[in-house]
């Protein structure tokens, strides 16, 4: 987003707060699709980045008295759109451990744009119980919270050699369980 | 439900908010009604009376120094927490509860070496009052403080209820400081470090409870 298109959707926002309903509608519209790009980029498949999109918009409306006026507002949306995701992957990490509740694909969540192939519940289970407590945390980290490997390492107090190999571990292992090699 | 349906009923009847006040007038509040409350707690027991030649050690003066400290930035972590995407310092974070581990340790291990059983009962006994400030003012300072915090829109809710009560618990301890002539390290940790320790957790759930961001139209 430029810094032009970001002045706007601040006007907006502020406008939205003084009970402008035509520029809430706007201010919202433009939001979900910054939000989207975001929120695509850690979940799949399009349902998912669409009911998590929704979340942030509700949450956006519940906090919008919350943003000043002058200060950045491409920071606050994006605070509460990481949010928003790290809740639905906790939720989702929980029920994976259990029954899972919908189809999704962690590898294409962990990577990005990868169109998700079809994957069982089953398979799913396997992945994320194959995962070390640690990479699991340092998954979550780097994919979810979008930490760097130095600022995972301080934040667990580990090297970031440690990190590094904790992550690709994790990505092998996810490998393996949907090509179907043994773990 | 598709999203430009949900934008529509959003945007539906959309009335003016009232905008949060900045974080400088909201320090300000709670800087002030904590001086308030210490002024009325102080001015209805009265100070204890040992304090001038008390002011004058070190020991009395550091730990004033630190539990006003403690207060005045884990005020400012809360608040800053319940507004989404201000940015909050780890360092800060991991020193308020780093400088609370340390305490209660450095109180326990100058109490250890003539701990009994014996003296722990007395000292429960003895520290009543004092458990009974720091945890009841420190609760209900704590929730009126939640409260405030609730019309934000506190991402984190375990750690800002976890400094919301940290403040409240420690301007409670800082009040008590005052009060409490005992300087009796097993007292200090019974009667004013666990309490404060106690209701910190206490936040942990409350904050969970009362925090949570509603996903619905208000």
């Amino acid at each position: 987003m430029t810094a032009e298109q970001e002045r706007e959707l601040a006007t907006l926002l502020v406008k939205a707060q003084e009970g402008d309903g035509t520029a809430y509608r706007e201010f919202l519209d433009r939001a979900s699709h910054y939000v989207r790009a975001l929120v695509g980029r850690r979940l799949s498949p399009a349902q998912t980045v669409e009911d998590v999109v929704q979340e942030v918009l509700l949450s956006l409306h519940s906090a919008r008295h919350t943003y000043s006026p002058g200060r950045p507002v491409v920071p606050w949306i994006r605070a509460i759109a990481q949010r928003r995701v790290y809740d639905y992957l906790r939720k989702w990490m929980k029920s994976a451990g259990g029954k899972m509740a919908e189809p999704f694909d962690p590898e294409a969540a962990w990577h990005g744009c990868e169109e998700p192939e079809a994957t069982s519940g089953l398979e799913l289970r396997e992945a994320v119980a194959a995962l070390s407590p640690h990479q699991r945390e340092v998954l979550e980290l780097i994919k979810v919270d979008g930490l760097s490997t130095r600022e995972v390492s301080e934040r667990l107090r580990v090297t970031e050699a440690s990190v590094r190999v904790a992550a690709h571990r994790a990505y092998e292992k996810f490998k393996r369980v949907f090509t179907g090699e043994p773990l | 439900m598709k999203t430009n349906d949900l934008i529509a009923q959003l945007t539906q009847d959309v009335s003016p908010v009232r905008r949060l006040p900045s974080l400088r007038s909201r320090f300000a509040l709670f800087l002030f009604l904590g001086a308030s409350l210490a002024t009325i707690t102080l001015g209805y027991f009265g100070l204890r009376r040992d304090l001038s030649i008390a002011a004058s050690t070190f020991l009395f003066q550091l730990e004033t120094f630190g539990l006003l400290v403690l207060f005045i930035s884990s005020t400012r972590l809360a608040l800053v927490l319940s507004v989404p995407g201000e940015r909050v310092s780890r360092v800060q974070q991991r020193a308020i509860w780093t400088a609370l581990g340390l305490s209660l340790v450095a109180l326990f291990a100058a109490s250890a070496p003539n701990l009994s059983q014996e003296l722990l009962s007395h000292t429960l006994e003895g520290s009543g009052n004092c458990i009974r400030y720091v945890s009841f003012a420190g609760l209900i300072y704590g929730i009126v403080f939640l409260g405030y915090l609730r019309k934000a829109a506190p991402l984190y809710p375990l750690r800002t209820g976890a400094f919301a009560l940290f403040s409240a618990g420690s301007l409670s301890a800082l009040i008590v400081h005052f009060l409490c002539k005992s300087t009796a390290p097993l007292h200090l940790l019974v009667g004013h470090y666990l309490p404060l320790a106690l209701v910190t957790i206490a936040g942990l759930g409350l904050g969970q409870l009362f925090l949570k961001i509603k996903l619905s139209a208000r």
